[in-house]
Parts: structure tokens; sequence; C-alpha cells
């Protein structure tokens, strides 16, 4: 890959990553068809950011993975890689400096050992940066915008001045739609004393935004410091800042779009909490119902009777048998629900991008996501279909997903506790999608952003699972005979 | 009990805001007062803490366009809450271009203190911010301890000299010792100095003004036959000295400084809207 970014776009490249470096640590770099594709997530898993600037953004843009390879030259196998956020940041740290120096910076990355940025300033002085990265898959969230039934489109000035009226210590907002107005809270925790708390609480009302279509009353929450980062990019860009989100406990999409050459992806976890679950239950369903959804809408039906079926034979059979044909009866519905991102209303909205599961297998390896490798291991022993298993542990809350091909590594992983896991892992996929499908209020309670990503959510799914699995699996056979 | 009260005037609001913020920096917690005339923010720190003391009392028609309050009883018509200036700070930071500020006493997830605050928009219809900051309501039988404190017997009494030349002067102090000693006389004549095992550094400022206190104000015999060029000195906490001169955000048309020699020093903002007194206790070698 090689790339000239011209001087003028300097600074929208520096800030870019200026952004995406207070949400997470490292940087994935990927050269695509469409543009070179930046990527974060942060240490949580909770917060995703991604740009894509297009060829247009670049003097010269070449995404070939390298001229030595040509036979190797699918889109598929582009040469991707992650690097230190601190290391590229050095490189683009004094953004005034750089607009006025630089009159072009050149990014060349391909099979040798360095990912390289040369920054060609005046009087002929060359800047070069030689920078270690790691390869790896594809970081991609599992997000889709269009079947929201939320949107709203503010300035990002109108949003600064939001955010300005909470205090720079605040963690988390919640925001509170209806029809006619919005309403930004800090969120309080319960653990030092509520009472002494400063609550703080703004309320917009609808004509303050560019767009606004609010289809589900819902609130959600959602964390500051993230979306900080955001406002500081859209701001200084000028752009108009697009928020997509459905319910609690769904992620909230944050994206900065019109300008031709770029655009920026932001995909949050929100907080979900028992109570607005169910109160999102029945504007789900209003959601659904609304014209426009009704292809979900119907697939949606056909789900759940299918899930229904599934219910049924479920409880005398074993689990791997379970989830092997749950699977199987997702396959086609995926399929008829027409392509990646006009799923159902069930699978969360979540575009399926189908990317690699790299990331993940990697950090399989460190023992914190040891959850993750069970996922894979269940990919592979449960069935062949693995596109419906990650994404059906990832889908309801789980907005970021890495990739969905089927893997081989870690063949030998956890053999002993296979079985069991395996177990624990089809429950929560279970639970999940009773939630989604037949929307059921299946939500634990108190679990702090369920909606984390891949790894760590369905680790600590997994964890919550056999408590919860009573209870939800009863709830879950009475509500799917009420629709059948 | 009580309270409402509204502020249009965007100055009005500012300069609540720039009095509010000052007291934040004095204090982690106070004591808001409030009486029918006056509004009053109040410290009495436990000795074991450091015996820091804080009296400001805002007349409110200075501030405030709408100001309605209703006491514990008639005879008691008076209102005391405790909280942290911070978060009233906080609450008074989104008002700086505010239409209109509304505070009130409310009963919400506990008792609070609620700022609302209307906010100018591109549309018709405004944007409102409401913060509640959380209060205690103090009982009628503790409010003898927030009784305003007397007037010091001071030995010595002498306007500050420029509050930018001197807290320059402390900042730099503060590098080198945690105590500092302020001694004046009745000429005009004061000191800085702090101590080191290395050094000792003193900065002298000359022909300070002498306040002039009427008689029954200066009630104290000792002073009357005190020699004009005697010293009298306190040696206080360099860190609260510092911290009352970094906090003053209203532009004080002059600050007096009382000096009890050994035992307190006593500093007297002045300003037309508002008074404030700070008391630092002297700490022994």
């Amino acid at each position: 890959m090689k790339c000239i970014i011209p001087g003028t776009n300097i600074k929208v490249f520096g800030k870019a990553i200026h952004s995406l470096s207070k949400i997470g640590e490292e940087l994935y770099l990927e050269p695509l068809e469409h543009g070179l594709a930046l990527r974060t997530v942060n240490a949580a898993r909770s917060a995703y950011g991604c740009f894509i600037f297009a060829p247009e953004f670049f003097y010269h843009y070449d995404d070939s993975s390298g001229g030595t390879e040509g036979e190797m030259e699918d889109v598929e196998e582009t040469f991707k890689c992650k690097i230190q956020m601190k290391s590229v940041l050095a490189v683009f740290r004094s953004l005034s400096t750089l607009e006025r120096t630089v009159d072009r910076c050149k990014i060349t990355l391909d099979e040798g050992p360095r990912l390289v940025f040369q920054l060609y300033c005046k009087h002929s002085i060359t800047k070069t940066y030689n920078l270690t990265f790691q390869e790896c898959e594809t970081l991609q969230a599992v997000f889709s915008k269009d079947l929201c039934p939320n949107a709203i489109t503010a300035q990002a000035k109108l949003l600064t001045e939001v955010v300005q009226n909470f205090q720079l210590s605040l963690e988390e907002i919640t925001l509170i739609v209806s029809p006619e107005k919005v309403i930004l809270k800090n969120y309080v925790e319960s653990e030092p004393d509520p009472s002494k708390v400063l609550h703080t609480q703004m309320s917009l009302a609808a004509e303050e935004f560019d767009y606004f279509q609010i289809g589900v009353d819902t609130e959600l929450t959602f964390c500051l410091k993230e979306l900080r980062a955001i406002l500081a990019f859209a701001e200084a860009a000028g752009m108009p800042l697009s928020l997509h989100f459905e319910t609690s406990g769904k992620p909230i999409v944050f994206s900065l779009e019109g300008d031709p050459a770029f655009d920026a992806n932001f995909v949050m976890a929100t907080l979900a909490d028992l109570g607005s679950t169910q109160g999102s239950q029945s504007s789900q369903q209003q959601a659904i119902n609304r014209p426009g959804t009704s292809m979900a809408g119907t697939s949606k039906t056909k789900r759940t009777v299918k899930k229904t079926q599934q219910q049924g034979s479920k409880r005398n059979e074993s689990d791997i048998m379970e989830n092997r044909r749950f699977q199987a009866n997702r396959q086609p519905n995926r399929s008829c629900a027409g392509g990646n991102s006009f799923l159902p209303m069930d699978s969360g909205f979540d575009d399926m991008m189908n990317d690699g599961m790299d990331d993940v297998i990697a950090m399989g390896a460190n023992e914190m996501e040891a959850a993750m490798s069970q996922e894979t291991e269940q990919q592979r022993n449960g069935t062949s279909r693995h596109e419906a298993s990650p994404e059906r542990s990832a889908s309801p809350e789980i907005p970021l997903e890495l990739g969905k091909r089927p893997r081989t590594h870690y063949p030998d992983e956890k053999p002993t506790s296979h079985d069991q896991s395996h177990d624990d892992v089809s429950m929560v996929m279970e639970e999940e999608g009773e939630e989604e499908e037949v929307l059921v209020p299946g939500t634990p309670p108190s679990k702090r952003f369920r909606s984390m990503f891949f790894g760590i959510s369905s680790q600590s799914q997994a964890t919550q699972a056999p408590a919860e699995t009573a209870d939800t699996a009863e709830v879950l056979c009475e509500d799917t005979d009420d629709e059948d | 009990m009580r309270f409402r009260a509204k502020i249009v005037d965007i100055a009005c609001i500012q300069h609540f805001t720039r009095v509010v913020s000052t007291i934040s920096k004095l204090c982690k917690t106070c004591t808001f007062r409030l009486t029918p005339g006056k509004i009053y923010f109040i410290l009495s720190e436990q000795v074991a803490n450091g015996g820091v003391s804080m009296w400001c009392e805002l007349p409110q028609a200075n501030f405030f366009d709408q100001f309605q309050m209703e006491g514990v009883s008639a005879e008691d018509n008076e209102i005391y809450l405790e909280l942290v200036p911070d978060n009233m700070s906080r609450a008074l930071k989104s008002a700086q271009a505010a239409k209109l500020v509304k505070i009130k006493l409310t009963k919400k997830h506990a008792a609070c203190l609620t700022f609302d605050i209307e906010l100018p928009s591109l549309t018709n219809q405004s944007r409102t911010v409401v913060h509640d900051v959380p209060v205690n309501v103090i009982a009628r039988r503790l409010w003898g301890e927030y009784q305003e404190p007397a007037m010091p017997q001071f030995d010595v009494s002498v306007y500050l000299p420029a509050l930018k030349t001197i807290k320059t002067v402390v900042e730099k102090m503060k590098n080198l010792s945690n105590f500092l000693v302020l001694s004046a006389n009745r000429n005009g004549d004061m000191t800085l100095k702090v101590e080191t095992d290395l050094a000792e550094v003193t900065t002298l400022f000359r022909e300070l003004e002498i306040p002039s206190w009427s008689r029954e104000e200066e009630s104290g015999v000792s002073q009357s036959d005190r020699d004009t060029d005697e010293m009298a000195e306190a040696r206080v906490d360099i860190r609260k000295f510092s911290q009352f001169l970094a906090g003053q955000q209203v532009n004080p048309d002059r600050i007096i400084c009382n000096i009890v020699d050994g035992n307190i020093l006593h500093f007297f903002v002045l300003h037309e809207d508002l008074s404030l007194q700070y008391f630092i206790p002297t700490v022994a070698i």
C-alpha cells in the first residue's frame, strides 16, 4: 500500500488520528479498494472508531499489498496491520506545525518490516518515521445505521455546547429521546451516594437538530469520553454529526458523512438495564410495524417460529445438538433477510461485515480472552456455519465483531472444559436470540455495558448464564407460545 | 421552608458566578445561609482541620431580580444549607450566556438547590439546563455554630498591596517552605518571610495604606498604645494564604489585612456588592 496525503489534508488526517487516539491504544490500518481505513477499539471493547479516507483524499492512492505477490492480490488478502497509537501520534503530534510546514505525507506499507510515514516539509526537509507494526486481521464493528428507528443529525457545535455543561470527570451520559425533544443527563452510579452528587440535565427541542427522526422513545447511556473525542474531530471539521440508535443495550452509532473525501463512524456500547429494556420492548415492536421495515418484520416472524420449534425441541436435547440446529435454522433466515445490512430487526441491526477473526484469536491467546476462544471453538465444533454463531452471540448488545471465518487456530484449546463452555455459550446465545427475536426483556439487571464486544462480552455473559438460564428460559417459552 | 430566586441580568449572573467560584476555591463544603435580605457563605472549620473560617455576605438585591423565601418559621425566617460550593460553581458555569437563571430549593432524589438555566438557542424554544446541587438542611438547633465571627482585636491593620503582586511573591515562596510569616506595623510596612534551613527570604512592602477604623470598631485597648514601628506577626500555613489570594475572582476594591500578633490573620475583602472575611489561624513553630 502506498498513499500520499496532500498538505491541505494533513490536518484532517491528523485530527482523525488524534480523535482515534482518545478511544483506543492501537490503530488498525487497512488499505481498501475504496479507501484507507483507520480503525481503533478501546480496551473495554465498548467503543470503536473508524475513518475511511477515500482515494480522492489523496494525491495518490494505491491499495495493493505490494507488487511482489501479485497472485495473492484479491481483496481479502490486502495487507493489514495495527500499530501502537502512541507511535503514530508522534508523527502527527503538533497539527498546527504540520499544517504550516508539511507539503505532503507519504504512507507506505508493504511486506517490509516497517510502516513508513514520510513527511515532506518545506526547505526540502523530509521526516521519516519507521513504525513497527503487527500484522492482523480486519477490525470491524458489527452495526447498521440504516435500520435504526432513531436518527438525529446535529451540528457538532450544538453537541459540543451541550457536552460542556457536564463535568469533565463525568464518565457516562444518558440520552433520552422523544419525538419532541432530547434530554441529556449525567449518568449517576449507585456507588457513592447518588443523593450527594450533582445532577445535571439538559433538554433540547427537536427543532435544534438538522434532522430528527425518533421512531422509538428511548433512553440510553454511553461513555462521554469517546463522545468528546468524536466531537473534537467533528467540530474541527465543521461537520454535522449523525446519531443512529435504537434502545438501551444496543449500540449507538455516530457518523460523519457529507464529505466525499472521507467518512467516519463510531460505535459505542450502551448500558443495558432492566427497566429500560422492558420499556423498549414494545417500542421495538412498534418500530418493526412501521412501514419501511416490513421486510424485517416478516422475517422476524419467521425466525420466531423457527425459534419456537427450536425452543420446543431444545429441552430434550443436548445443548450441542441444539446449538447446531439453532444455527442451522438461522442460516436461511439470514439470507432471506437480504444480505449484509438489511438484517431483520432481531439481529440487532448489526451489519455483518464478515471480517477476520484473527484479532480475537490473537486475544484468545491472552488468557483474558478465554471466552472468546470458547466461542471460536464453538464455531468450529458446533457448526461450520460460523456465520451465525458469532453474530448470535455478538449481536444483541455487542456492536463490534471481528470476523467469522472459520478458524483453525488453537485446535487443542481447553479440550477439557470444552463441553462445559460450549454449553454456557450456547445458553447465552439462546438468551440473546430470545431477547432480540421474541423481545423478551431478558437483559440481566445491573450488568454494566453488556454491550461489550466479542471476547469480553461473551465471557461475562457466559459467567452470567447459569444464573439466568432458568428464569429466562421460562419466559422465553411463554412468549414464543404467545406469538404462535 | 421555601426558596426561589431568579437572575435575569447577564452581568449579575456572571458576578454571582464569580462569587461562588471564589468561595469554591476557598472551601470544599460550606454553609449557605438565606435570609430575606442577604445570602451568606459561611465556613467555620474545626481547629483540627486547620481552623480556617470564612464569612461572606451578599445583599440579595444586588444579584437577584426576584427573591422569595420562607424560613423554618416566622420568627426564624432563615434557611441554613450545607453544600459543596464547587457543585454550585459548576452549575453556574452553564449559565455564562444564559437568558435566565432560576434557583430554587427542591425535594428531588434528595434536598437540592436546583439551578434551572435557560440558554439561548437557534430556535424559538430555549435550551434548558437543570443542575441539582445536593444540599443538607441544617437543623435550627445547630444554627448557633454559624454566627458571624467577632471582629478580632487586631494589633495592626493594613491594606494589602496589589493582589497580583503579592500573589506572585507568595507563589514563589510556596516552593520554599510550608509556612509564611506575615508581619506589619502601623507605619504601613509589611513583610512576607519564609525560612528554610539554608535561606531566609523576606519581601518587604512599604508605605501601605492604613485603614481608618472608627472608634467602636477599634474596640481593642491594646492597639492604641502600641508603638507604630512595632511589628505584629503571624506565622501561617502558606497554602491557606496562597489559596486565599489565588481564589479571588471578584476583583475586590481593597483587601484589608488585620493581624492579631501571634494569633490570627484576618482578611477583609471589600467590594461594593459583597463582603468577605477570611480568618487564618497562626501555626506555632
